[in-house]
This record gives C-alpha cells, structure tokens and sequence, in this order.
C-alpha cells in the first residue's frame, strides 16, 4: 500500500489538482480520508470566520484613531490654557508695573507743572487758561520775565 | 458619451454597485485588514469605473474587471507611507482583541476563534491575503486567481498553501487554548 498522503498532496487533491493516483489513495485510506475531513472542515471554519468576523485591525485602527483624537484635544486643551494664561499675565503686568516711558513723562510733567507753579510770574489759574506750551516757554525764558511788565503784578487775568 | 448612452450606462453602474459592492468591500477588508479602508478602495473602485468607461456598455467580465482593480486599489493603499506607517504602529493592538470581556461561554469561544483566524490572516504576506481571499473567499480558481493577479498558476498554490497552513495552525492554537471545536 502507498505511503500516506502529506499535508500538500492532501491539499492539492482538496483542490482537484492531485494525480489520479493520489486521489485513489484517500478513497482507500482510513487515515487520509479522516485528515482530508479535517482539511476540509478547518477551511470552512476559516472562511466561515474570515468572512464573518469584522476585521481586527478596523477595530483596532478605530480605537487608535480614538486614542489620537483624545490626546490631540488634551494638548489642544492645554495649548489654549497656557496661551491664555500668558496673555492674562501680560496684561496684569502691565498694570501692576507700567512701562517706564510712562513714568518718565509723567515726571517730566510733574517737574514742568511744578516749577510753573513755583514761578514768581504765573499763577494757577493762568496756568489753566494759557497754552501749557506758551507757558513754559514763557517761564523757561528768564529775559521774558524779566522784561515783563505785568510780570511782577502777579498775573495776566 | 451622448444622450441616449449616458442613462444606460448610470443603471449599468448602478447594476455593477449593488452586485459587487458588498464583496469588493470584504475582499479589500481581507487583504488590507481594515473596514473603512475597503469602504473607500470600493468607491475608488466605482468612481474609476465611471471615468474609465466612459461610452456605450462593453461586453466584459465586470466581476474580473472589478476584483483586478480592487486588488490593485488595495496595492497601492498599501505602497502608500502613511499606510505602512500606520499598520506598523496599530499593530500591537490585534492582541488586545484576543482577551475581551466575557460572553455566553459558545459565543465567546466562536468569537475568540474567529479574532484569532481574522488575526492570524493578517499576520500573513499581503500576497498571501490576496491569493486566499480571491480562492476562497471570493470562490475563484486557481487559474482565474492566478490571471487577476499576473501570476504563474504554481505560484499560486504555492501561496495558497502557506497561507492555509498558517491559517489551520492558527485556527488549531485557537481550539486548543479555548477548548473549542
């Protein structure tokens, strides 16, 4: 009696391509005819599941693409707090510490609005109706003062 | 394509889509591993149909027609980059689907076994998948397998038969440790 059929030949006879004679060898074989059913119920259950079953990595890409779409939103989430964060302390800076231009004109100011007051020529209240830039230029130009006539009166109302 | 053609070929198309909609799509889920991915290898597939055709009905084997052009839509989804980078990095998640909650111990050992097959045939060569899904799956010969895919008819078998090895041992792991079949 012939050897029995390896997995190929048992194979190739499930798919009509083996030798007459191997064909007639499972026909005669205990053996071979039981390892052909098996044969031929695993490609059953193979194809059954294969096309049954919804494909594994769908899901699986599914879930990662979840799992993307979570982590982006957290960094996004965290991108807009921090953006957010630094914008307010910007601003709160600001007002708790303001520029130094501002000051510096400020005290340029203050130091103007200070000697006018203190000038022996200028009241307050020509202060207040004159041009401040006339004024100044009046009291920085000592001749001006001096050549006035009204000057030492006390005012120009 | 003048008037009189035009509506005829639209219910051509709409003929071939309801045909073959359905078994392009699971053929591109077999050989690319991925639902939405064949959803949209399918309608590449019919949006190619309508631009290529673009005259009167011709007398062709539109199933072959169609599983040639799926399969080659499914190539080069799969040449593309960003593809193979994805593949690579969701890999490591099929082996989550092997420990999943538990059902009604039949349906969860059916279940498992089947994870398992549609797992272990995606672990197999992208010419391997091809040449089952069109064998087995879609019920073409070897001969017609082997003209889809501009190969020798040896060539084939030779494919086929790894891949139904690989497949009968995954499935033989699968009853073993499940205690199924």
């Amino acid at each position: 009696m012939k050897r029995c059929l390896s997995e190929r030949t048992l194979w190739l006879v499930h798919e009509g391509a083996a030798p007459e004679q191997d064909t007639a060898h499972l026909e005669g074989c205990l053996d071979c005819t039981a390892r052909y059913r098996h044969l031929d119920d695993d490609l059953d259950e193979i194809t059954r599941a294969l096309r049954d079953h919804p494909s594994p990595i769908g899901r699986a890409q599914r879930r990662g693409r979840r799992r993307w779409i979570t982590a982006a939103a957290i960094v996004a989430g965290f991108g807009l707090l921090a953006g957010g964060e630094a914008i307010l302390w910007r601003e709160s800076k600001a007002l708790v510490d303001p520029r130094p231009e501002t000051t510096a004109e400020a005290l340029s100011l203050l130091e103007e609005v200070t000697l006018l007051l203190s000038s022996s020529g200028v009241t307050a209240a020509s202060v207040l109706v004159s041009d401040p830039s006339t004024v100044i230029a009046e009291m920085t130009s000592q001749e001006s003062y001096e050549d006035d006539p009204i000057a030492g009166g006390g005012g120009r109302l | 394509m003048n008037g009189q053609t035009a509506p005829r070929w639209q219910a051509h198309c709409e003929a071939l889509y309801r045909q073959h909609a359905t078994r392009l799509i699971r053929l591109g889920r077999l050989v690319l591993g991925d639902q939405q991915e064949a959803q949209e290898v399918a309608h590449e597939v019919f949006l190619k149909l309508i631009r290529t055709y673009d005259g009167p009905v011709v007398p062709i084997d539109w199933a072959a027609w169609l599983t040639r052009v799926t399969i080659n839509a499914c190539r080069d989804r799969r040449r593309a980059g960003w593809w193979a980078w994805s593949r690579r990095h969701r890999a490591p998640e099929m082996l989550e689907l092997v420990d999943r909650g538990a059902t009604p111990e039949q349906a969860a050992a059916g279940a498992e076994s089947g994870a398992r097959i549609a797992a272990a045939f995606q672990r197999l060569s992208p010419r391997q998948r091809e040449v089952f899904a069109l064998r087995y799956i879609e019920g073409m010969s070897t001969h017609e397998v082997a003209g889809t895919l501009d190969l020798s008819e040896g060539s084939v078998k030779r494919h086929l038969f790894r891949a139904v090895k690989y497949l009968r041992g995954a499935l033989a792991e699968a009853g073993s440790e499940g205690g199924y079949r």
